[in-house]
């Protein structure tokens, strides 16, 4: 199979990566305290009610997926050691590691994963993320170390779907016990235990002294709750803190001139949108939309507003994904702006509400306040409304209100098909552009039965390339993760799904 | 004076009766879907169907409101949208921190206020009279989260004295409650002076000083005893302005107060959350002022009279 | 024990959550007559309301004109007070702020009037069942604590300046309606309002005629007191992000913004703070000078 050649070799290219860092210094020292500052608190460990990327940030610390991406975004074998897609398209037979077990002692097998299939699927259990679960028609236990499962139709994100946090492994006996107070008592495979929580300031993490993976170099791992973004910082510069989440770019500057300080960054998943409702008028004029591309200076926003974090670009969504094509971004031109409006019949401009929630994205209120004065350049005057986000959410939702919204997706799962599934379909879910192109729907159908890498990625590029010529919205930027640590740390990865990887740090 | 406190306990049932109303007809008069912000910005319609009959939102609402009232006569606040934990659980803890705070707060405000308000009396119009005269209507006039502000910009920053936000050590305490506590530490200062003042011209503090006594015995146990009584009740009325200036100052510091959580429930659409917290909040503070009552008809007559 | 307190004290039991605040500074600007401080605040509330006036006459630059190349430039003589992070002028968008401000207190005070005075007027003169439910819907208004009841409005109604302004306003509709009831029940007692019912005279004739004109002073006492807690508690909604939205140039709202850059630029959180102070003090300060001029008899005491 084409895709299980391309995941083994990038297999043998990360381990490499990871030998070469470790030989700068002698060789990793176990033990030690790691001290991980976060704006956000996890909002639960029980995997299938997460449904925000910092709760699936904390439990994937504890917890591990059958199949695990790596600093690439593409899919490695982690609780899974290998698989095989059938002749008929749609059974995929999967062998397990042997010798796992989860922290409370129950042995890891193709039951406990079945286990978990089941608690997902079954409606009783309420999980918000039940219904991708839904492409499953049936999982065979075979023996076990090896399960089967069979999709309802071709599905070629099914790898991809499975690194997703919500389907991180939970102990049976746990889940069992503990029902839906598993979250307060964890029990996954992963590196790290759950030693203490309190909710809101502190979670301590502890060394699985059984993992898998070989040894665990931290004896323990604290994460503090610190919401206050320069907070973060300077606690990293005093020393009180090994590694922090989320630097603001305007003490990035302030951070590189430490010489103890050393930046984490890996380019994320989330792409920032000017959203645009095609539903509504001048919006529904595509004419406007390419316009509205022409008049926002996206480089001026990346460079002035976010110090640099960050990229440009003309894909829908974010190149970091694996399977994105890189198109190059439109430049600059308010001229050009002012000319196809005018085209559309708009030549001096016209009047609209923009929809920007706060405290959600990186420099959110920043940003919005710079892009209205960008439009007010060719004519538009956008009038700002912050509503906090469950009313920005409902407003978009409803969509006879939102004409023009600041928004930024990501992608739970890493895999492109799935995002466009969401998106761009019509009537999808986080379609919020109202965007609806029958043609295009029916190539977005094809991708997703194409189990040959490579026609995949041909289907997908010519799905790119036609959603940038149509403009659903205005790609504005792709978020960077930036995170940083003590020089005196080492092996912390950073993930473009904002995940962080702990099982190979260690501390001088 | 039994009679007089049934009355006043029995006026006290309505009001929380409303207020369990008010919050409920208001939580779900808010836009935004509870289920859609459990169910994340990628759930799809079918997700956010599946959590609503989950949470029970799919109820109607007279029915949702009398489960509610129910449970919660019951001591039992549910389970929280958010982390599917019990709300007195996640209450509790975040409550305790609020009053580490507030009582933090109040003794500054005492000990500050009273000393301030004391010397002030004794040396009227003296020069630290009129700076504290000063510095008490600076700290009236001031937004409360600006003195925060300034004091993480002077000792957080500029001297890395004390941390700069969060719950730890005893230093992270400093600040938030001095910048809860000096702006009520400025009432309670004018109105120790002032009452001291007033009880400096009495008779019997005329006679006591003619009896030759030494100033200093006059003022400790003759003047500052009778002139507590007043500052008492305002004491007692700051307990309450802290609670709910807390929740202005735990945003400052990121005091995972329950104030903050009342915020965040609030934006996340978290029901039994906003519910059980503002309930707590109202229960707080209607007691305290009660309580405030009380002092003031044990402390003056005339009022018990009426 | 202080006679402020006290005649609060004895006009309604249960008025007191304003009372002592009143009654300190009522003591604080007793002082403060002598040192005549009245005056030169009345001055520089005067320089207030002819900077709100004559806003864009004053100021030197369009508050909201951005110039990304030019943020957070440290004070100068092109930028008296510097730029913010957007690279408007902060001195600019402070001058216009003056008029937000105001707005604030002054439309949330008269908005809680117009509904506060009212209810406690009726309740106070009516009594019985109808105060009883009047005052006890005061009490659950006041049961919420600081702002949490405003936040709930404007969670319900959406983030903007008005609905901020008419959180603040229902949050104070309480402390009018208890004091207007308070005085509206002494008043009542007086000999001329028997004479005026035994006359036949309409109950809202009384009530217009001859109580609100009687209760008026204390209530523009009040109401003057309550213009600068209002602007106080409106700029900690938008600093909450509740109040104001961008790009307005709300003082509190700027505060917050500029907490961000406390780091690398304290003077976007320095001056709208100062300037908050300076307006709220001189609004307080001329509002004894009101006070004693409307109430002789506290004056002469």
């Amino acid at each position: 199979m084409k895709i299980r050649k391309r995941l083994l070799s990038s297999v043998v290219a990360s381990m490499v990566a990871l030998s070469a860092t470790a030989s700068l210094a002698e060789g990793p020292k176990s033990g030690g305290n790691l001290v991980y500052l976060t704006g956000t608190d996890a909002q639960t460990l029980d995997a299938h009610f997460a449904a925000d990327s910092i709760s699936g940030r904390a439990l994937v610390l504890i917890h591990e997926p059958l199949v695990f991406p790596d600093e690439e975004g593409v899919a490695q074998p982690y609780l899974a050691e290998s698989w095989e897609l059938g002749e008929d398209n749609v059974t995929w037979t999967m062998k397990l590691r042997q010798g796992v077990t989860f922290h409370d002692g129950t042995p890891f097998n193709a039951e406990a994963v079945k286990y978990n299939f089941d608690r997902i699927m079954d409606e009783k259990t309420g999980s918000p993320r039940r219904a991708r679960s839904l492409v499953i028609k049936e999982i065979k236990v075979i023996d076990d170390y090896t399960i089967t499962f069979e999709t309802h139709e071709p599905y070629a994100p099914f790898i991809n779907y499975l690194t997703g946090y919500n389907l991180a492994m939970m102990s049976p006996a746990a889940l069992a016990e503990h029902g839906d107070q598993y979250s307060r008592h964890p029990a996954g495979t992963g590196a790290f235990k759950l030693k203490s929580w309190t909710s809101g300031e502190l979670m301590t993490l502890e060394r699985n002294p059984d993992y898998w993976g070989g040894e665990v170099y931290l004896d323990t791992v604290e994460i503090k709750i610190v919401p206050e973004d320069s907070s973060r910082v300077i606690s990293l510069m005093a020393g009180e803190a090994d590694v922090v989440a989320n630097v603001p770019p305007i003490l990035l500057k302030r951070l590189q001139n430490d010489e103890n300080v050393k930046e984490v960054r890996a380019d994320g998943f989330r792409t920032m949108y000017l959203g645009l409702n095609n539903t509504l008028p001048p919006f529904d004029n595509r004419l406007v939309r390419e316009a509205m591309q022409y008049a926002v200076d996206a480089d001026a926003l990346v460079k002035g507003v976010l110090g640099g974090v960050g990229r440009t670009g003309g894909t829908f969504f974010s190149p970091a994904l694996p399977g994105t094509i890189d198109l190059p971004a439109t430049t600059y031109d308010p001229e050009k702006a002012k000319a196809l409006l005018a085209e559309a019949g708009y030549p001096d401009g016209f009047e609209t509400t923009f929809y920007a929630p706060t405290g959600r994205y990186l420099m959110d209120r920043q940003i919005s306040e710079a892009i209205q004065a960008q439009l007010a350049e060719v004519g538009i005057k956008a009038q700002i409304q912050s509503p906090d986000f469950a009313a920005f959410l409902a407003t978009l939702r409803e969509g006879e209100k939102a004409a023009m919204f600041f928004i930024g997706l990501g992608s739970p799962t890493g895999d492109p098909g799935l995002s466009l599934d969401g998106v761009l379909k019509c009537n999808a879910g986080s379609n919020f552009w109202k965007y609806c192109n029958a043609e295009l729907d029916a190539l977005m159908l094809t991708q997703r039965d194409a189990m040959d890498f490579d026609k995949r990625e041909a289907i997908l590029t010519e799905v790119f390339k036609k959603v940038r010529e149509e403009v659903p919205s205005v790609v504005l930027y792709y978020e960077e993760q930036v995170f940083a640590a003590r020089k005196n740390v080492h092996g912390v990865q950073v993930l473009g799904n904002e995940d962080i990887v702990l099982r190979n740090a260690w501390k001088d | 004076m039994t009679t007089f406190l049934l009355r006043r306990i029995l006026q006290l049932v309505p009001v929380l009766f409303g207020v369990s109303i008010a919050v409920f007809a208001m939580i779900h008069a808010i836009p935004g879907d509870p289920a859609e912000m459990v169910a994340g910005i990628d759930a799809t319609p079918h997700d956010v169907e599946i959590v609503r009959q989950r949470l029970g939102l799919d109820q109607p609402l007279l029915q949702q409101y009398l489960i509610f009232v129910g449970n919660a006569l019951t001591g039992d606040f549910g389970t929280s949208f958010r982390t599917g934990l019990p709300v007195s659980e996640e209450i509790m803890p975040r409550f305790y921190n609020t009053m580490v705070l507030s009582v933090a707060a109040l003794i500054i405000s005492v000990v500050v206020g009273f000393v301030s308000g004391v010397v002030s009396a004794v040396w009227k119009f003296s020069i630290f009279d009129n700076v504290s005269l000063l510095v008490s209507l600076i700290g009236l006039s001031m937004p409360p989260f600006f003195l925060g502000l300034v004091l993480l910009m002077v000792f957080s920053v500029d001297l890395g004295w004390f941390p700069m936000s969060g719950m730890g050590d005893w230093r992270h305490l400093v600040l938030p409650a001095v910048t809860l506590g000096l702006p009520s530490g400025a009432v309670v200062a004018r109105m120790t002076r002032s009452s001291l003042i007033d009880v400096l011209d009495q008779d019997y503090i005329r006679t006591a000083r003619a009896k030759g006594l030494p100033e200093y015995t006059v003022v400790n146990s003759h003047a500052v005893r009778n002139a507590l009584i007043p500052v008492i009740t305002i004491v007692g009325l700051q307990m309450g302005f802290l609670l709910g200036g807390a929740v202005v100052c735990e945003s400052v510091f990121a005091w995972p107060g329950i104030g903050r959580l009342t915020v965040q429930a609030i934006l996340a659409r978290d029901f039994p959350v906003i519910q059980a917290s503002v309930l707590l909040l109202a229960v707080i503070f209607v007691v305290v002022n009660f309580l405030t009552d009380l002092l003031y008809g044990v402390f003056d007559p005339r009022i018990k009279v009426q | 024990m202080s006679n402020a307190v006290l005649s609060a004290a004895k006009a309604k039991p249960a008025a007191r959550p304003l009372s002592p605040r009143m009654a300190s500074w009522r003591r604080t600007f007793r002082q403060l007559r002598r040192s005549r401080l009245a005056i030169p605040a009345g001055c520089v509330l005067l320089v207030f309301v002819l900077v709100a006036l004559f806003a864009p006459l004053i100021a030197t630059h369009d508050p909201f004109k951005n110039d990304l190349a030019n943020a957070l430039l440290t004070p100068s003589s092109a930028h008296w007070m510097g730029t913010d992070e957007l690279g408007r002028d902060l001195f600019s968008r402070i001058v216009h702020g003056a008029r937000l401000s105001f707005m604030a207190g002054i439309a949330s005070v008269a908005i809680s009037m117009l509904i506060g005075v009212p209810l406690g007027m009726i309740s106070g003169y009516v009594g019985g069942r109808v105060d009883a439910v009047i005052m006890r819907v005061m009490d659950v208004i006041l049961a919420f604590p600081g702002v949490l009841l405003a936040i709930a409005i404007i969670s319900i109604a959406g983030a903007t300046f008005t609905n901020a302004v008419v959180g603040v306003a229902v949050n104070t509709v309480p402390i009018f309606a208890r004091v207007a009831r308070g005085s509206t029940l002494s008043v009542k007692e007086e000999a001329y309002i028997e004479a005026c019912r035994a006359l036949g005279t309409s109950d809202f004739r009384i009530i217009w005629r001859h109580i609100l004109p009687n209760i008026s002073a204390s209530l523009s006492v009040l109401a003057t007191l309550r213009v600068g807690i209002s602007i106080l508690v409106v700029a900690s909604l938008s600093f909450l992000g509740l109040g104001a939205q961008a790009p307005l140039p709300e003082w509190g709202a700027m505060l917050s913004n500029g907490r961000t850059y406390l780091l690398i630029a304290p003077h976007l959180v320095l001056f709208p703070g100062v300037a908050i102070i300076v307006l709220v003090l001189a609004i307080n300060l001329f509002q004894d000078g009101l006070r004693l001029a409307l109430d002789p008899k506290s004056a002469n005491r």
